[in-house]
């Protein structure tokens, strides 16, 4: 356990330069602007008297190493500025849309695995047969299949042809579990759907490699049915690298959410990305990329140590 | 691990021959088959189109596919199929830019990060830093900065997707640093220059074309999705993304519009990743652990 916290803590120092470049990387996405942000911000119609005012609300008029250091600073304090557009902080809108997006990830990856797991199973009981082709061809195709445009068939199918589920929109949780699983079954499928393509890739070459260890040997010699050697003895050893790809598609799947909320109008953190971006709101899209990429990486962190947990193999 | 059967087996006195790698794996053999077609598609893309793909005619807006229309025809009365086309220009375009921009760059900065350890913490810092973005989300910031166009576009992409490369190659370079044919040359008086591009960036070249492969495919599919989005190539230029963004407002009553796009951008994709599987495993099995 001593090992473990240190390691965490190793981690996390390990973590701070990266945040460091991410937050210069953010920093600067404003300053990529072709000419004067305010001016661009306010449009071509803008009084100078408005735009001189943006400027000093933006910083802009203090010289840059001020302007970042003001703003580094700020971010650690979870101060990412105010937006333009709508009349509060940038880290109130975020955390107001937080919630669908969270909720729609989950599901997501909820349907990953359940796809995902079975399908690399499956496929590797007998590698190179045709099950195991068709499987693996259909994870390749997986990959091929842009999320947004899955997302419009399966609308198409099931709400426009069907009628069985909500085209778009979105119930908050609070007001009901099945309300708010009628709106995001769709997007999670579509979401999912991809991503189960990785996890089942993985799924089936990790099989592969425990079903030659000298245990499952063992085990099928004393005469364990084949599904109890693979249900006992295999799968648990699977779970690991597949729990890294687990981790790894959650965090994959922020930047989809991003895309498939559009698709389905959903008022998450992707609409508000989106919004901000037609509307010019930059301090928004900052603050959002920044915090997308702090959970991104948190994420990852947490993969890491589960994973350092649950093999003991693993050094740390 | 995976048993690797001896006829998938493609490497003959350690070098690769692609005639082999050709003949022997199907899955290469058709996906490439599919990707000239793409590319046979794109290039005669306005001598194959039946019609103007900007013709605009009100009186047959919306129509399914018939004979004349194949692929129907959208809001405009413009013809689905030549719009459809014309979109395969942009897509392979983007794709090979970004996949020529990310080798190139990729390469130049995993060989100076694996080689000169010197560089290599501050390089690979800031590979991480790209890295701890979502690929579409920081694409989608590099845009709404830059503005919608075919070269921002291009841009966006590379600077994305360049940090996997230049991860791939240091390794790799890491690995061949030791060898003892590199200390050897070392050895012989060779300077840093002539090691890297004489005896490690050759190593380098299997793993290069098979993630290029792939970041051809990822750059159609995030192309597309900018365009979808309404942050990539400007609107009226008629791009795989941009027909399903302006086809979604129809899918009641005309899903063709939506269809069509979007199964040109899978089948391209499809080819791509079929191509760069197969190139993997032909090429070297234990590839799989790094890319």
């Amino acid at each position: 356990m001593q090992n473990l916290l240190g390691y965490i803590a190793r981690r996390i120092l390990a973590l701070l330069p990266v945040m460091g470049i991410v937050a210069t990387i953010v920093f600067f996405l404003i300053h990529l602007i072709p000419g004067d942000p305010a001016s661009v911000l306010l449009g071509p119609n803008a009084a100078p008297s408005d735009v001189l005012k943006l400027r000093a609300q933006m910083g802009l008029d203090k010289p840059l190493y001020h302007q970042f250091l003001l703003w580094f600073s700020n971010a650690l304090q979870g101060d990412l500025g105010d937006s333009i557009f709508l009349g509060r902080s940038v880290t109130r809108s975020i955390l107001e849309r937080a919630e669908p997006t969270l909720v729609l990830i989950t599901l997501s990856s909820i349907v990953a695995i359940l796809i995902g797991i079975p399908a690399g199973a499956l496929a590797a009981v007998r590698p190179n047969k045709w099950l195991d082709k068709a499987l693996m061809f259909t994870a390749i195709l997986g990959v091929s299949i842009p999320t947004f445009w899955f997302g419009i068939m399966l609308v198409d199918l099931f709400s426009v042809q069907l009628n069985w589920l909500p085209a778009a929109g979105y119930s908050s949780i609070t007001s009901g579990i099945w309300a708010n699983l009628r709106y995001l079954i769709l997007p999670a499928l579509s979401l999912g759907f991809n991503q189960s393509a990785l996890i089942a890739r993985i799924c089936r070459s990790s099989m592969l490699e425990v079903m030659q260890q000298d245990y499952i040997r063992t085990a099928r010699s004393k005469g364990l049915a084949e599904s109890l050697v693979i249900l006992k003895h295999a799968l648990k050893n699977v779970m690991i690298p597949t729990v890294t790809v687990i981790g790894t598609t959650f965090a994959v799947l922020i930047g989809g959410a991003v895309v498939t909320e559009i698709v389905f109008n959903i008022p998450g953190i992707g609409l508000l990305i989106m919004n901000s971006v037609l509307r010019r709101d930059y301090p928004v899209i900052q603050g959002c990329v920044l915090f997308i990429s702090v959970a991104y990486v948190l994420i990852n962190l947490l993969v890491d140590v589960l994973y350092a947990y649950l093999d003991p193999r693993v050094k740390y | 691990m995976e048993a690797i059967q001896a006829k998938d087996r493609v490497k003959v006195d350690g070098k690769v021959s692609w005639f082999e790698v050709f003949r022997r794996k199907w899955v290469v053999l058709f996906g490439g088959f599919l990707l000239l077609l793409t590319l046979f598609s794109a290039v005669f893309a306005p001598y194959l189109s039946p019609h103007d793909s900007r013709r605009i005619d009100v009186s047959i807006r919306l129509q399914g596919p018939t004979s004349a229309h194949i692929f129907g025809t959208d809001d405009f009365g413009r013809d689905v199929f030549s719009r459809v086309l014309m979109g395969t220009r942009i897509s392979l375009l983007v794709g090979a830019a970004v996949m020529f921009f990310t080798s190139l760059f990729g390469a130049v900065l995993g060989l100076l990060g694996g080689y000169y350890k010197s560089l290599d913490n501050i390089l690979m810092r800031l590979m991480d830093g790209l890295m701890a973005l979502p690929a579409i989300v920081l694409a989608i910031a590099l845009m709404a900065s830059l503005g919608p166009s075919v070269v921002n576009v291009i841009i966006s992409l590379s600077i994305v997707f360049m940090p996997r490369t230049a991860r791939l190659i240091r390794s790799v370079v890491l690995v061949g640093v030791e060898m003892d044919y590199v200390q050897a040359a070392r050895a012989l008086g060779a300077r840093g220059f002539r090691i890297m591009s004489q005896h490690i960036f050759p190593n380098c070249i299997p793993p290069l074309i098979v993630q290029s492969t792939f970041i051809f495919a990822y750059s159609i599919l995030a192309e597309a999705s900018l365009s979808f989005l309404g942050v990539g190539v400007s609107p009226e230029i008629p791009t795989w993304g941009n027909i399903i963004s302006s086809g979604r407002m129809f899918i009641r009553e005309a899903i063709w519009i939506t269809l069509f796009p979007g199964l040109a951008i899978v089948v391209t994709c499809l080819a791509l990743n079929l191509l760069g599987d197969g190139l993997r495993d032909a090429l070297d099995p234990k590839m799989r652990e790094l890319i």
